[in-house]
């Protein structure tokens, strides 16, 4: 073949690699910087608990608990939009559906923590479905705006119900016992409920992780690349999209099934269109398709609107300016950044020679 | 061996019509096991929109389409790699945001079985293997961890007819395989081709008509979506209409 002689930048080179081998090596590289933020953002949350459960702390551990709850959902638009490449404008809806049936479940049939979870997945799924199978026949902008309009016409009908609480959604949540065998706790104990929700959220970005590296996370990513190839390949975008709706859905919707446990309330707002927007930018601060990003910028968000809430009434706009600085000046989020960094940096390490 | 009636491939009254105009008319092609299939023919033939017709991105308004004596007319794009049938594009169609190595892998999973999809990537042996093949033959050992997109046209090309190649084919449509490429990148993708034709059969669909010349054992030379020739290269030269239908309109 007729080499061009162009500079390789590619990744370590041991002699006698198989393709395979250097190109696996390239990927570690590449998710090393998010490994180890991920690593600090779990341990930091371990610490932060015990030592603001040890102060005995309400405020900060509940808003942290709410910081972990929305970052689940910001994680459910990074496999949309970081994955699948698919831009969802309604993703509150699957959380303000999930909330709404933990909320049932919590006051109507049983005190049960477990029996909530179960239930928020089952909701999850069933609405990611009927939504994915709506939603995904269109494209782009398209696939936006019915994803958008799915979710105002839920938020709305719910709005409606009187049955459903109407406009002031559902009060008096009882407070849940939390069992894991070992270990229980209850709701209303700040530090102890903070770690349910932790343990919950890790085991949805540990599965979220394990799938980006299997041939599964791989097509949803040909998807966003590049759509039209993926048939003549022997792939059915059609259906990974769908899967990945799914999935979103349920995430979102288990991220809901907390939410009441936490708030002893839920109510119509949590569907609407601020909530949705909010997970995209959460998502986008962080770094899109990064997964831990979505979390750390759910954090940033939520203290950050708490902290200015004490100053000004004027969130939004403080948020919306923090928002385009951070699109403008690191458009692929900060953990997107910081992975350039040190990628850009193992390759010239590593481009020095053998 | 292949015989003179081993059909790999078979249209029969294949037309489209887009609006008023009829781009693909009538046409009946069959493609014999092995060797190349050379369709020329000029600008505005119909040559890329017989080959959606016949790769299943577009519905043909009347005829059918047979592989290996089934017929696949209308049948979903994703299936017909199953099938055997892989094609190539006229404009590149990669995954430029990923690797070389990744753009193969991606494109030898396909058709793996839906339990290994869940499994960690570097369990999918099979595919892994023949992505390994596939950098080595087509030259991209040293590019295997580059993005797709960062490579030279020449390389992109190249892969283009590596990722076709993924599914394991029996048959491989190449359109315009050469288009926009150097003087030397030319001859070099003239050679890949004809080492791949000892392998597989290949339909090449071309614009020029000297670099098929010396490549197929068949030519079909469409015009204004009619099939105008047919047969060995020398024949179809030599023909009065082809002379003025394409030579004319060049
Ligand atoms: N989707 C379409 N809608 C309407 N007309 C079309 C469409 N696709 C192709 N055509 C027309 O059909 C005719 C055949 O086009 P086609 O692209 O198949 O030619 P071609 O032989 O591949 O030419 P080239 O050598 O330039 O690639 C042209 O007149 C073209 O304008
Ligand atoms: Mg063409």
């Amino acid at each position: 073949m007729a080499d061009d002689g162009s500079v390789t930048t590619s990744a370590p080179r041991s002699a006698g690699a198989t393709a395979a081998v250097r190109a696996y090596a390239q990927e570690r590289i590449e998710w090393r910087a998010l490994n180890i933020a991920s690593i600090v953002f779990f341990a930091g949350a371990v610490a932060f608990g015990v030592a603001y459960g040890l102060k005995g702390d309400t405020f900060y551990l509940r808003l942290a608990t709410e910081a972990l709850i929305f970052g689940a959902v910001a994680l459910s638009v990074d496999i949309l939009l970081g994955f699948a490449g698919l831009l969802s404008l309604g993703q509150a809806l699957y959380f303000g559906l999930g909330a709404y049936a933990g909320a049932l479940v919590l006051k109507q049939v049983s005190e049960s923590f477990w029996l909530v979870m179960g239930v928020s997945i089952l909701v999850g799924v069933l609405s990611g479905l009927i939504g994915g199978l709506i939603a995904i026949r269109a494209r782009g902008v398209y696939f936006a705006l019915i994803t958008y309009g799915l979710a105002q016409i839920v938020a709305k009908v719910i709005y409606n119900t009187r049955e459903l609480g109407a406009s002031d959604g559902i009060t008096g949540i009882p407070i849940v016992n939390v069992s894991f065998g070992f270990w229980q706790t209850k709701a209303d104990n700040p530090a102890g409920f903070f770690f349910v929700v932790l343990a919950v959220i890790a085991i949805i970005y540990l599965g979220l992780l394990y799938l980006s590296g299997t041939p599964f996370g791989r097509a949803l990513s040909g998807v966003r690349i590049n759509e039209n190839r993926m048939p003549f390949l022997g792939y059915r975008p059609d259906r990974l999209k769908l899967a990945a709706f799914v999935l979103a859905s349920t995430i979102a919707s288990i991220a809901g099934g907390l939410y009441p446990m936490l708030r002893g309330f839920v109510s119509p707002e949590l569907m609407y269109f601020d909530a949705s927007t909010n997970a995209i930018v959460a998502t986008m601060i962080g770094g899109t398709g990064t997964l831990i990003g979505p979390l750390y910028g759910s954090v940033i968000l939520v203290f950050l609107k708490s902290m200015i809430g004490t100053i000004t009434t004027h969130q939004i706009m403080v948020i919306g300016a923090l928002f385009m600085i951070v699109v403008i000046f690191f458009p692929r989020g900060l953990l997107g950044y910081l992975r350039e960094i040190v990628v850009a940096r193992s390759r010239t390490k590593d481009g020095g020679g053998p | 061996m292949s015989s003179a009636d081993d059909i790999v491939l078979e249209t029969r009254g294949l037309s489209v019509n887009f609006g008023g105009l009829r781009a693909v008319d009538n046409v009946d092609i069959a493609v014999r096991r092995g060797g190349i299939t050379s369709i020329i023919g000029p600008n505005g033939a119909g040559k890329s929109t017989f080959y959606n017709l016949v790769t299943g991105a577009i519905r043909p308004t009347a005829g059918k389409v047979f592989l290996e004596g089934r017929e696949i007319t209308g049948t979903p794009t994703h299936k017909l790699s199953a099938m055997g049938l892989s094609r190539s594009f006229q404009i590149t169609n990669l995954f430029p945001q990923s690797t070389v190595f990744e753009n193969l892998r991606l494109a030898a999973h396909a058709l793996e079985p839906w339990s290994l999809s869940l499994l960690p990537v570097g369990r999918a042996k099979r595919a892994e293997a023949k992505a390994e093949a596939l950098v080595e033959r087509f030259g991209l050992g040293s590019k295997a961890t580059e993005m797709a997109g960062h490579l030279s046209h020449g390389e992109q090309r190249r892969l283009e007819i590596a990722v076709a190649l993924a599914c394991d084919p029996k048959i491989l449509i190449l359109d315009e395989p050469t288009q926009g490429m150097s003087h030397t990148d030319t001859e070099e993708a003239s050679r890949m081709v004809r080492d791949l034709s000892k392998e597989i059969t290949i339909v090449l669909i071309e614009h020029d008509i000297d670099i098929v010349m010396d490549l197929s054992h068949t030519v079909v030379v469409l015009a204004q979506g009619r099939k105008l020739a047919e047969g060995p290269p020398a024949a179809v030269r030599a023909n009065k209409d082809v002379q003025t239908a394409y030579f004319g309109a060049h």
